[in-house]
C-alpha cells in the first residue's frame, strides 16, 4: 500500500481544468500530484528520486479519497498588463492606470482539508518510498500558486471514495502513465508545454457491478461522437460512415498511422492485435424509431497499451477538428459528447453497454466463411462470440428481421467488402441469448471493426 | 498556550520539516456586527461569491479581499515601514518628482509586476544605462529557485510574494517564482443588499424646461445660432438635448440588488506562509552552495513575510470604500508541523516583527548575504514620461466628449 496525503493550508483550491479555463479541477488530477512531484525534482535531479518517480508512473491509476466541495462562482479578475511596448504602444503606465485584462482563477473550497491518492495493491522499496517523502516534502502548491499544499505520504489513509473503472464513466481524471517523466523532460527541454495525460475513468466504489460480466475484445473505451452537422443518415449507410471515419482518423494521427489505428502491421498485412473499431449510433430499440444515426462510437480494445490508447485519443480528437466527408451521402460534422452531456439514450454508452442475457443485431453479422449446412451460420456465429472473448452463447438465432424496433431488413444493408478476389461475404441478423449476462459493447463477426454485428441488449438485467 | 515567535523558533521551523506558519484572524466592521460593507467588484460589477460547507451547513461567503490584493497591500506596508525606518529593505524606484510631481517615485514595491515591471525596464541609472541593461537589472536575469541570489539581494519580496520576469530579455522564459506567502479575506455567511441613487435637483429643473446644444468654444448654449455644428447642423447634448445631459435636474430613486454590498456574520483573513517553498530557494555566493547559508536567507525572507502580514493586520484593514475591518482578538499565528501532530500557537507583535526581521537580516549578512539598504533611483526614459502626459491629455479630452 502507498498513499499520498495532500492537505490544502489555505481553504480554497484553485485550479483550472484542462478543458476549460473556467472551469475549476476538482478533485486534484492524479496527473497534476505527478507534475509537482516532478517539478520539485526538477530542483535537485536526484537518480533515486527520479527511479522512485519512474516506480510510481508504472503503479497504474490510483484511488483517491476527496472531500466534498463547493464550488466558488468564476469571476472575471483584471489583472494589470506588463507587456506594454513602451514607445510603440501609447498606453497607460502608471500603476494606477495600467491597462488590465481579464482572467479567471475558478476554484472550489473543499469541506475537509485533505485528499488522499492511495495504490492500495502498491508494494515500494524502502529506498522509493524514502525518495517520495523527500519529494512530497517540496512540493509547495498544486494548481494556481496560491494554493499552498503539504504533501506526505501517509501510511493509515481513509477508505477511498472514488476508484478507477473501465468503460464509461461519471468522473474523468488524469492520471499518470508509464513514461510520463521522459515525456515531461522532453516537452521542458524543448521547451513546450506539457503534453497531455491518460485520462482515467473514475467512479465512487459502490457503483462498480460485484462481479465483472465478460466483455468482449472491444470494450476498453467507448468514445461518443455525436452527429453535429450533416444530413440525416440510417443504419444501411454505416459502412460508408465507418469507412470514411476510419481514413480521417488514420490522417489526422501521427503519420504514418500506427497498427492500432490500421488494423494492418508495418509490412500491410493485417494485424492478428484488435484495433480501433467504430460502431453506428442508430435510434432504434422503441415504438417510433426508424434507425437514423444519431453518431458514431469509436471503440478502443480492452487491454490496449497507454501509448495505444493515447495514439487513438489523440487522432480522434484531432479528426473532430475536420469534416467527415462521405462521397455522395454528404459530409458531417462529428463532435465529442461528454459522459455528463447525453440527451439521447442512442448516445449514451450504457444502452449499448450494460450487461445482459439476450442480445439482438443492430447491424447485421458477417459470416467469416460461406455456410454451406443447416446449422453452420448458427455455429459460425457461436464461435464469433468466442473468438472476440465472450463465452459460448447457449442459443443463436438467425434471423431476416431483427427483434431490435427500426433496424432495417439484412437485405437492406450493402454487403462488407471480400477483399481482392474474394467472393462478397453473407450477412444475417441474429439473437444470441448467454448463460450469465454479458457486458457490452458487442460487436461480432468479420465486419466488426466497421460497426457490423453490432449488438443491443433485448432485456434490461439488473445491475 | 501560546508563546512568541522568536528568532530561534523561526530557525528551527526553517531547518526543520515544518510545513508552514498560519494565521487565521476573525475581523467584524468597524461599524459594528451587522454594517454593511462594500467587496470587490470584479467583471460585469459582480461580487465574487460561494458557498461554503461550514459545521454541515451551506453558507453563502464573498471574497472581501483577493490574493493579489492582499499582496499588493503587504508590499505598501512594508515600504511604509521603510520609509519610517523602522525596517530597511531593497527598495528600486523610478523618480517622475521631475516631470510629474502628484507621481512623485514609483518602487519595485509599488509596481504591479516588482521589480520585474516594465516602468523599471524602461528607467535608466543616474549614467544613463536602461536598467536591465546595469549591474542590478543583469544580475536578476537568469534567477531561479537554484539562484535566487539576485533577488535576494535587490528584492526580495518578490521572493516572498512571487514574481515573473515576462518582458524581460528572455521574454515568457523569464525567471519564475512561485509566492510562498498567501492571504485572503472572505466574508463569511453573507446576505447581499441593495444600491440606492438617486439626487433631488435643489433647482427642480424640469426634463422640457429647454433644448441645450453644445456651444462652441466648450460648454452649453441654449440659443440655436451660438450652437457648435455637426453636419451642418446645431449638435445637441447628447440624444435630445435633455438638462440632465448637462447633469442638471433630479434622478428618480432606484434601487439596484446585488451591487448594495453585503452584510456577514463575520470576515475571516487568512494568511499562509509556506516554509516548504522558501526551502526550495538556494542562494549560491561565488557558484558555491552552503546550506547554513541558504537556511539564513530563508529565515530572513520568512521573517519578512512575517512582518508584512502582521503590517496589514495592525494597520487596520481599510479595504476601499465602505469596508473597513477590525480584528476581534489579537491574531495568533500556527506553526503546521508534521502531519498529525499539534501545531504550535505563536503571538508576534508589530515591533516584535521589526525586531525579528532585522536580527534575521543581520544574521544573513553575517553569513555573505546582504540586501541593498540604500534606495536605488532611477530615471524614467524621456519616452516614458511623454507617454504618461500624452494619455493624461487623452483620457481628459475623451472624458469631455462623453458630455
Amino acid at each position: 500500500m502507498f498513499a499520498i496525503a495532500i492537505r490544502y493550508l489555505t481553504g480554497r483550491a484553485t485550479a483550472t481544468h484542462p478543458s476549460n479555463r473556467e472551469k475549476p479541477e476538482w478533485p486534484p488530477h492524479p496527473g497534476r500530484l505527478f507534475m509537482a512531484l516532478v517539478a520539485a525534482w526538477g530542483d535537485r535531479s536526484d537518480p533515486a528520486e527520479r527511479a522512485a518517480l519512474e516506480t510510481l508512473e508504472r503503479l497504474g491509476p490510483p484511488s483517491l479519497h476527496v472531500p466534498a466541495h463547493a464550488e466558488a462562482a468564476v469571476v472575471g479578475h483584471f489583472v494589470p498588463v506588463n507587456d506594454v511596448h513602451g514607445l510603440r504602444n501609447p498606453d497607460k503606465f502608471l500603476p494606477a492606470d495600467r491597462r488590465k485584462a481579464a482572467r479567471h482563477f475558478p476554484s472550489v473550497v473543499p469541506e475537509g482539508e485533505m485528499v488522499h491518492v492511495m495504490w492500495p495493491a502498491a508494494e515500494l522499496s524502502q529506498g522509493d518510498r524514502r525518495a517520495l517523502a523527500g519529494l512530497c516534502g517540496r512540493v509547495t502548491y498544486l494548481g494556481h500558486s496560491s494554493t499552498l499544499v503539504q504533501a506526505f505520504p501517509d501510511d493509515a489513509p481513509p477508505p477511498p471514495n472514488l476508484v478507477p473503472v473501465d468503460g464509461s464513466a461519471p468522473l474523468r481524471l488524469r492520471v499518470i502513465g508509464e513514461g510520463r517523466l521522459a515525456q515531461l523532460l522532453a516537452d521542458y527541454e524543448a521547451p513546450r508545454r506539457p503534453g497531455p495525460s491518460p485520462w482515467q475513468g473514475y467512479a465512487p466504489p459502490a457503483s462498480r457491478p460485484r462481479a465483472e460480466p465478460p466483455r468482449a475484445t472491444l470494450a476498453g473505451d467507448f468514445l461518443v461522437l455525436r452527429r453535429a452537422s450533416g444530413r440525416n443518415l440510417a443504419l444501411p449507410s454505416t459502412l460508408a460512415l465507418t469507412e470514411a471515419l476510419r481514413g480521417l482518423v488514420m490522417s489526422s494521427g501521427a503519420q504514418p498511422p500506427p497498427e492500432i489505428l490500421t488494423g494492418h502491421a508495418a509490412d500491410g498485412a493485417p494485424t492478428r492485435n484488435p484495433h480501433l473499431g467504430f460502431a453506428p449510433l442508430a435510434d432504434v430499440g422503441h415504438g417510433h424509431a426508424d434507425g437514423h444515426l444519431l453518431g458514431v462510437a469509436a471503440l478502443i480494445p480492452k487491454g490496449a497499451s497507454t501509448a495505444d490508447r493515447d495514439a487513438c485519443i489523440q487522432a480522434i480528437a484531432r479528426s473532430l477538428d475536420r469534416p467527415l466527408v462521405m462521397g455522395r451521402l454528404g459530409s458531417w460534422q462529428l463532435e465529442s459528447v461528454a459522459p455528463g452531456d447525453i440527451e439521447r439514450r442512442a448516445l449514451d454508452p450504457a444502452t449499448w453497454t450494460r450487461p445482459s442475457r439476450r442480445w439482438a443485431t443492430v447491424t447485421p453479422i458477417v459470416l467469416d466463411r460461406f455456410p454451406k449446412r443447416e446449422g453452420d451460420a448458427e455455429s459460425i456465429i457461436a464461435l464469433a462470440c468466442e473468438r472476440v472473448g465472450l463465452p459460448r452463447p447457449t442459443e443463436v438465432l438467425v434471423v431476416p428481421v431483427s427483434p431490435v424496433l427500426g433496424v432495417p431488413l439484412a437485405r437492406d444493408f450493402p454487403a462488407a467488402p471480400g477483399g481482392q478476389d474474394k467472393p462478397r461475404r453473407v450477412h444475417t441478423h441474429a439473437v444470441l441469448l448467454f448463460a450469465e449476462p454479458v457486458a457490452g459493447p458487442v460487436l461480432l463477426g468479420a465486419g466488426r471493426f466497421r460497426g457490423y454485428g453490432f449488438c443491443r441488449p433485448l432485456v434490461q438485467e439488473a445491475p | 498556550m501560546s508563546e512568541k515567535l522568536t528568532l530561534e523558533i523561526l530557525k528551527k521551523a526553517i531547518a526543520g520539516d515544518a510545513a508552514a506558519f498560519r494565521c487565521v484572524a476573525e475581523l467584524q466592521p468597524v461599524g459594528g456586527s451587522g454594517d454593511k460593507v462594500f467587496p470587490p467588484t470584479y467583471e460585469g460589477g459582480a461580487y465574487a461569491t460561494e458557498t461554503r460547507a461550514l459545521e454541515g451547513n451551506r453558507v453563502p461567503c464573498v471574497i472581501l479581499d483577493s490574493v493579489a490584493s492582499q499582496a499588493n497591500r503587504i508590499e505598501l506596508a512594508l515600504l511604509r515601514a521603510h520609509r519610517r525606518k523602522d525596517i530597511q529593505i531593497p527598495v528600486v524606484e523610478v523618480d517622475f518628482a521631475k516631470e510629474l510631481p502628484d507621481v512623485g517615485t514609483i518602487s519595485s514595491l509599488e509596481a504591479p509586476h516588482r521589480i520585474a515591471d516594465a516602468i523599471l525596464r524602461d528607467s535608466v541609472t543616474t549614467d544613463g544605462t536602461p536598467f536591465r541593461d546595469s549591474d542590478a537589472g543583469k544580475s536578476f536575469t537568469d534567477a531561479s529557485v537554484k539562484n535566487a541570489t539576485a533577488l535576494f539581494e535587490w528584492c526580495p519580496t518578490a521572493l516572498v510574494l512571487g514574481m515573473w520576469d515576462s518582458t524581460g530579455p528572455k521574454g515568457g522564459l523569464g525567471a519564475k517564482f512561485a509566492r510562498c506567502l498567501v492571504s485572503e479575506i472572505v466574508g463569511i455567511d453573507v446576505e447581499s443588499g441593495v444600491r440606492t441613487s438617486s439626487r433631488i435637483d435643489p433647482l427642480q429643473i424640469q426634463k422640457n424646461a429647454g433644448v441645450l446644444f453644445h456651444a462652441t468654444g466648450g460648454g452649453w448654449t441654449l440659443d440655436e445660432k451660438r450652437a457648435a455644428k455637426e453636419k451642418g447642423k446645431p449638435a445637441k447634448l447628447g440624444k435630445d438635448g435633455k438638462p440632465s445631459e448637462a447633469n442638471h435636474g433630479n434622478i428618480a430613486p432606484s434601487l439596484e440588488a446585488g451591487k448594495g454590498g453585503v452584510t456577514l456574520a463575520r470576515a475571516r483573513q487568512t494568511t499562509t506562509l509556506s516554509l516548504a517553498g522558501l526551502r526550495r530557494l538556494s542562494f549560491p555566493v561565488k557558484g558555491k552552495d552552503d546550506e547554513a547559508r541558504n537556511d539564513a536567507a530563508r529565515t530572513a525572507l520568512a521573517a519578512l513575510g512575517l512582518c508584512g502580514a502582521v503590517l496589514s493586520q495592525t494597520a487596520g484593514l481599510d479595504l476601499r470604500s465602505r469596508c473597513l475591518l477590525v480584528p476581534t482578538d489579537a491574531p495568533e499565528w500556527e506553526l503546521l508541523g508534521a502531519p498529525g501532530t499539534e501545531p504550535q500557537r505563536l503571538t508576534l507583535t508589530k515591533e516584535e516583527a521589526f525586531a525579528l526581521l532585522n536580527k534575521a537580516v543581520a544574521d544573513a549578512e553575517a553569513k555573505g548575504l546582504s540586501w541593498r539598504t540604500i534606495d536605488y533611483v532611477l530615471a524614467p526614459i524621456p519616452g516614458l514620461v511623454t507617454l504618461v502626459k500624452e494619455s493624461r491629455r487623452l483620457a481628459a479630452a475623451s472624458t469631455n466628449e462623453e458630455e
